[in-house]
């Protein structure tokens, strides 16, 4: 069991709307760690696209990720660098 | 009793039916405690298996019939049926409360749509409508109650409703869904664009009609004028009949005797014959009416309605398929014509009291050369499936269209230092439809390899009336005197410099004015496809030297109605000698 947290920012100038949204479900639900967003106090499962889309995290937005489970890192990792490529928006 | 309704046209045509109202009021929830908690949950999936089934047929219409950028939508009601929290919240709320299913949805839907709307930016807001949209399918799918669609219709019918969300226009039963009159409504709306595509007669804005018609209710729907009769008395509903079956017979008629001829005058001139359009399926219907290729394709659909800007590949696509279709006929591509109001949910836009003369069309693409960069990388691209020609919106003299005209270069040598190949002699036009753009035609025809005037904006920023004000709606008046020498004018700049001048806007295919056009110097018409046919055949009765010598006289009156009357009159001897020639 490993845990890992850090920060990591909303790049892409959209924020985190539906497409990507979506976009880190299919990342999020490809692991078998539990994945967190804690934002503004709240926080909700990274796999929930309904959760995402309360957040309304807007560009420049900075979310803690906590990732827990057996691929907790590469989950972490994974999630770091989709949201480093701006989920692949501008 | 007649009543009347008055909103605004969007769509051509008269339609006749009785009123289906539409609209997704609530249905009540029934909330009763349960022990089985397995077979609620049962009910449940079976119910997201039958919503699946739902979407996913809904999906593949609208895929075929409006494109993948439409059919989007669909893949994003899909996640949320997959949401795995949403899942566990069910079951957990399920087994603490102990209630029915249905109970137990609402009472997460509620939450959400809580959660949602708190969010201060509206664009994650308009994602609640997306969720309650799939609950609703999910609720009624649980009380075995009918969802309301308009897939299946009983019987031809009026549609009310306040507005069409895009799954229930992409199932509608466009066979009996004979109109529609929506409350709400820009023009640019989904529901309008559709009402367009599908050639239904539509008045939108009509802001009371829940309130004043009542189902089964008699209805007229006359989508030119905008016009709404319920409760037509006999002389009414047969007096609409005849021209609605007149209107009818006419354009098969006139589609039978004037397909595959060019629009020629008497004295052999030809005029360029071009479709407006904005859905793929309507490339079908330009090139059932022979169009002569596309005088205006407005991107706009591509952008609205959506969470996300659509990427270079998808706009490419669209511009690369349309291209294709309607070669070797050329294409007019229009550069986005939005902003303020009308721009997508992706972009948080400040609500402007003026959108009309606000942050739109190129005066946004010059402010956001990353959106507007993408597409003209995508026009540019499609250049090389047939012969595309850009125009660009809104220009307001050289400084704006020289701007537009560097972006435009600077994607070129973008694209020819990766070798991407595209049409390097690729016509860039200007839309005349502000009227600094006419004072200074001489200057811009210079700069312009062809001009196209959008009348429609044109008559409304020159007369300073917004069409949708009702108080003022009578005052936008395409026979003003002032809108004649603005025509005048810019046509004849276009002659000097010899670069073709057409019109895109709704005076090309009212045949009212099409001599008048001609003679003011105007070269080729744009219009909807369905107006064709009729303009080619006024046309043909048309002398260009007739057509002239009526231009330099309603040049020098003094009145709207002076030159009206003389339209009027003119038009009216034309269809007298073609009863003649039918007889």
């Amino acid at each position: 069991m490993q845990e890992v947290t850090g920060d990591v920012i909303v790049v892409n100038s959209l924020g985190m709307h539906a497409r990507p949204a979506s976009a880190l479900v299919q990342v999020t639900t490809s692991f078998e760690s539990n994945i967190y967003l804690t934002f503004k106090g709240n926080q909700i499962n990274a796999k929930s696209i309904m959760g995402l889309l309360t957040l309304g995290a807007a560009r420049g937005s900075h979310l803690i990720v906590s990732c827990s489970g057996s691929d907790a890192e590469q989950a972490f990792a994974a999630v770091t660098e989709i949201f480093a490529s701006g989920f692949g928006e501008e | 009793m007649e009543r009347y309704l008055q909103g605004m046209g969007i769509s051509p045509g008269i339609a006749i039916a009785p009123a289906l109202l539409f609209f997704h009021d609530r249905y009540d929830i029934p909330s009763y405690a349960v022990s089985d908690l397995e077979a609620e949950l049962a009910r449940l999936d079976m119910a997201m298996q039958k919503t699946r089934k739902d979407l996913e047929i809904i999906y593949e219409r609208a895929v075929q019939e409006l494109g993948d950028r439409n059919a989007a939508i669909f893949h994003a009601h899909m996640m949320i049926l997959d949401d795995v929290v949403l899942r566990e919240e069910l079951t957990t709320h399920l087994s603490e409360h102990q209630k029915n299913m249905e109970h137990t949805l609402d009472a997460l839907a509620t939450r959400y749509a809580q959660a949602m709307n708190s969010v201060d930016d509206l664009r994650f807001r308009e994602r609640t409508a997306d969720m309650l949209d799939v609950i609703d399918r999910v609720l009624r799918h649980l009380l075995d109650a009918e969802r309301p669609n308009l897939r299946t219709l009983d019987q031809e019918s009026i549609i009310v409703a306040h507005d069409l969300t895009p799954s229930d226009t992409a199932s509608m039963d466009t066979s009996k869904a004979l109109g529609l009159i929506i409350e709400a409504g820009s023009v640019t709306s989904h529901s309008s664009i559709l009402a367009r595509a599908l050639e239904i007669p539509a008045v939108i804005g009509v802001e009371d009609a829940s309130a004043a018609v009542t189902a089964g209710t008699m209805v007229i729907v006359d989508g030119s004028s905008g016009r709404i009769i319920l409760d037509p008395t006999r002389e009414t509903c047969v007096r609409y009949r005849k021209a609605q079956e007149r209107l009818i017979e006419r354009r098969a008629a006139l589609l039978r005797s004037t397909k595959g001829k060019p629009a020629c005058t008497v004295d052999g001139v030809e005029v360029m014959l071009r479709a407006n359009i904005e859905l793929p399926l309507e490339i079908e219907h330009s090139q059932n009416v022979n169009a002569q290729g596309i005088g205006l394709y407005r991107t706009e659909y591509l952008f609205i309605d959506r969470d996300s800007l659509p990427e270079e590949e998808e706009q490419y696509k669209a511009y690369a398929h349309v291209a294709e279709a309607i070669a070797p006929h050329p294409v007019v591509l229009r550069t986005m014509d939005i902003g303020g109001d009308k721009f997508v949910a992706h972009l948080q836009i400040l609500k402007e009291d003026n959108p009309q003369l606000g942050w739109r069309a190129v005066r946004f693409c010059l402010a956001r050369p990353d959106i507007f960069k993408t597409q003209l990388r995508a026009m540019l691209r499609a250049s090389v499936h047939g012969t595309i020609e850009i125009m660009f919106p809104m220009i307001s003299g050289i400084e704006e269209l020289r701007k537009v005209k560097e972006v435009v270069h600077e994607v070129m040598a973008d694209l020819d230092e990766e070798k991407i190949p595209y049409n390097s002699n690729i016509k860039i036009g200007s839309m005349i439809e502000v009227p600094s753009a006419v004072m200074l035609a001489d200057l811009l025809a210079q700069e312009s390899d062809f001009f196209s005037i959008g009348t429609n904006d044109l008559i409304q920023y020159l007369l300073a009336v917004d069409r949708v004000n009702e108080k003022i709606a009578h005052l936008y008046e395409p026979a003003h005197p002032a809108v004649i020498r603005m025509i005048h004018q810019a046509a004849q700049a276009a002659r000097v410099r010899n670069i073709p001048c057409s019109i895109c806007g709704e005076m090309a295919g009212d045949a009212l004015y099409t001599e008048l056009l001609l003679g003011l110097g105007i070269t080729a018409l744009s219009m909807a496809p369905v107006a064709i046919p009729r303009i080619r055949e006024e046309i043909s009765h048309i002398y260009l030297g007739e057509a002239r010598t009526l231009a330099r006289k309603a040049l020098k009156m003094r009145t709207a109605a002076e030159i009206k009357e003389l339209m009027e009159k003119r038009h009216l001897i034309r269809a007298k000698k073609c009863e003649l020639l039918m007889d």
